[in-house]
């Protein structure tokens, strides 16, 4: 009879060990993967904020909109307000619409001129239906105008870009 | 006594089962996370490429010039434009990211632990876009042929790349090693390995199969632009030999970039093969059409700002652009930016003195030269 309680305890002991085992192993599985769920949190909200980078990026050296020297090499940060102004208007255009779509996705882009006088212009408006999230990055630029005098035809301006998701 | 012997004996026949059962069970738990785990490795190594490449193919189709030089772990990488479908992609992972707007040069496919990209622009005559051109340092480019300023020209500024020059007498003795890719790149008709006896691969070069191709550059000095010609290894395993077959003919003098670098001849050394090169071409076109457009508009500003100015001098500029004036220049170029974009064999956007991009040239010329608005 003795003899079976001790085979009886020396079971249950076992089996002891053995859930405390897998308790530990799940706790150590639980921290790890809290972790990893806080850094995979963390890029993906670093990746969001950089598509509004990327977007603006991509704005500031579009050809539709730079600045030229006279050769065809484009001024960087430097937007050309003669393109611009047409540019906001050809991009009501289904074609402009559907090209630059699949440049920039849903996203927000407006030309705000701050100096001398106060202008905006959008460029390209698509923001996405039911958006939970927006990123939005302002840019520095110059705009020119060509039309104006030599030495009045630089403003001041900044490029917002907002990304959605 | 016997029961007791007989109850000893199955209770530690039974332990011994228990133990073996917990610690399989053990051990297969481990080894599927161990499983696992690898999975999402891999597939966080898969990640990191296509982020590495990104900003690459952002950045890089967006400030020209520029060569850049990314470390990435050793997955085959693809590259892939025809008609309907333009992406790349980790080639094991099954999962592409589009690049509609991007053209890119590239080989089919790259393995690498060191990836080359390099953005030139494409002008005519204003720019229109980047030419974003990839490939990795275990490539190898074997340059062979006539002496020409592109020849020149292309070994002194593709140091980043793996470009050798070699002569027809080396050609046969060509060793592939540990190239992943060898493309012949050869410059008009003497030493064309791609026609001389009978078009033959050397067979070490042979054995490398689809991994193998090249292009004929038959370019007049004197002219912008070429007549390119890409060849394929024709490989058959039976007799382990290898024949160069033409996959197709363009002629580029119609189109050619009107920049300092020759960016179309360029994309041509490094595309895989001419239905490569044409779709990425097409994506130029596609773009250069909605471009017109802005600077069509432009351009009318331009005229109505003579206009309200009285400035003759400058007006007779944009007078040279023909009777008809704006809407008539411009709706003949786009035209022959149509044309690009449905048959490229024809495309001819360059234009001469009196038409296209060359005219639109010498007029903006024209009016910096007289200190007047330009058109770029």
């Amino acid at each position: 009879m003795i003899e079976k309680k001790k085979g009886q305890v020396r079971m249950m002991e076992t089996l002891a060990i053995m859930f405390i085992f897998f308790i530990l192993v799940a706790m150590g599985m639980g921290t790890y993967y809290g972790f990893k769920k806080s850094s995979i949190i963390q890029e993906r909200e670093d990746l969001f904020a950089k598509k509004a980078i990327d977007v603006s990026i991509k704005v500031s050296f579009m050809p539709e909109l730079a600045c030229t020297r006279g050769e065809a090499e484009l001024k960087s940060n430097c937007i050309d307000v003669n393109k611009l102004i047409h540019l906001k208007d050809l991009m009501k255009d289904k074609e402009f619409q559907d090209y630059f779509f699949d440049l920039f996705s849903y996203a927000n882009v407006t030309v705000e001129q701050i100096y001398p006088e106060k202008k905006e212009y959008v460029i390209y408006e698509f923001p996405k239906p039911n958006w939970t999230e927006v990123s939005e990055t302002p840019f520095v630029v110059v705009l020119k105008d060509d039309k104006k005098t030599i030495g009045n035809e630089h403003r001041f301006g900044v490029l917002h870009v907002e990304v959605f998701r | 006594m016997k029961n007791r012997k007989k109850k000893g004996q199955v209770q530690i026949q039974f332990n011994w089962i228990f133990i073996l059962i917990a610690g399989a069970v053990i051990l297969l738990f481990f080894v599927g996370l161990v499983v696992k785990q690898k999975g999402v490795a891999e597939q966080g190594i898969r990640t990191e490429i296509l982020t590495a490449l990104k900003p690459i193919i952002t950045a890089e189709a967006f400030s020209e010039k520029t060569k850049i030089v990314v470390e990435v772990p050793d997955e085959e990488v693809f590259f892939h434009c025809t008609d309907d479908v333009s992406n790349y992609g980790i080639q094991k992972a099954g999962v592409a990211i589009d690049t509609p707007i991007t053209p890119i040069f590239a080989p089919e496919s790259i393995m690498t632990t060191k990836m080359v990209s390099w953005s030139l622009p494409y002008q005519m005559p204003y720019k229109v876009m980047d030419l974003l051109i990839v490939s990795a340092i275990n490539n190898k480019y074997y340059v062979l042929g006539d002496e020409t300023k592109f020849r020149t020209e292309l070994i002194n500024f593709t140091e980043e790349f793996n470009f050798d020059e070699i002569n027809s007498g080396e050609y046969t003795s060509l060793d592939p090693g540990d190239n992943f890719r060898i493309r012949m790149v050869v410059f008009g008709s003497t030493n064309n390995v791609f026609t001389e006896n009978g078009g033959v691969i050397p067979k070490k070069l042979a054995a490398m199969g689809k991994k193998l191709s090249g292009v004929l550059i038959d370019k007049k000095e004197t002219i912008n632009g070429a007549t390119l010609t890409f060849y394929e290894n024709e490989y058959s395993s039976i007799g382990n030999s290898g024949t160069w077959v033409s996959n197709g003919e363009i002629d580029t003098i119609g189109f050619s970039s009107m920049g300092a670098k020759d960016s179309v001849l360029y994309g041509a050394v490094f595309a895989e093969s001419k239905d490569s090169f044409e779709c990425n071409m097409i994506k130029v076109f596609t773009r250069m059409n909605l471009l017109n457009k802005v600077y069509e508009k432009k351009m009318k500003t331009v005229e109505e700002h003579f206009g309200n100015t009285g400035n003759n001098d400058c007006t007779k500029f944009l007078e040279q652009l023909g009777g008809a004036g704006i809407d008539s220049f411009m709706a003949d170029l786009q035209d022959k930016v149509g044309t690009c974009v449905s048959a490229l064999k024809v495309c001819d956007v360059l234009g001469s003195g009196e038409w296209g991009a060359k005219k639109l040239q010498s007029t903006n010329q024209g009016l910096l030269g007289q200190g007047c608005m330009r058109i770029y």
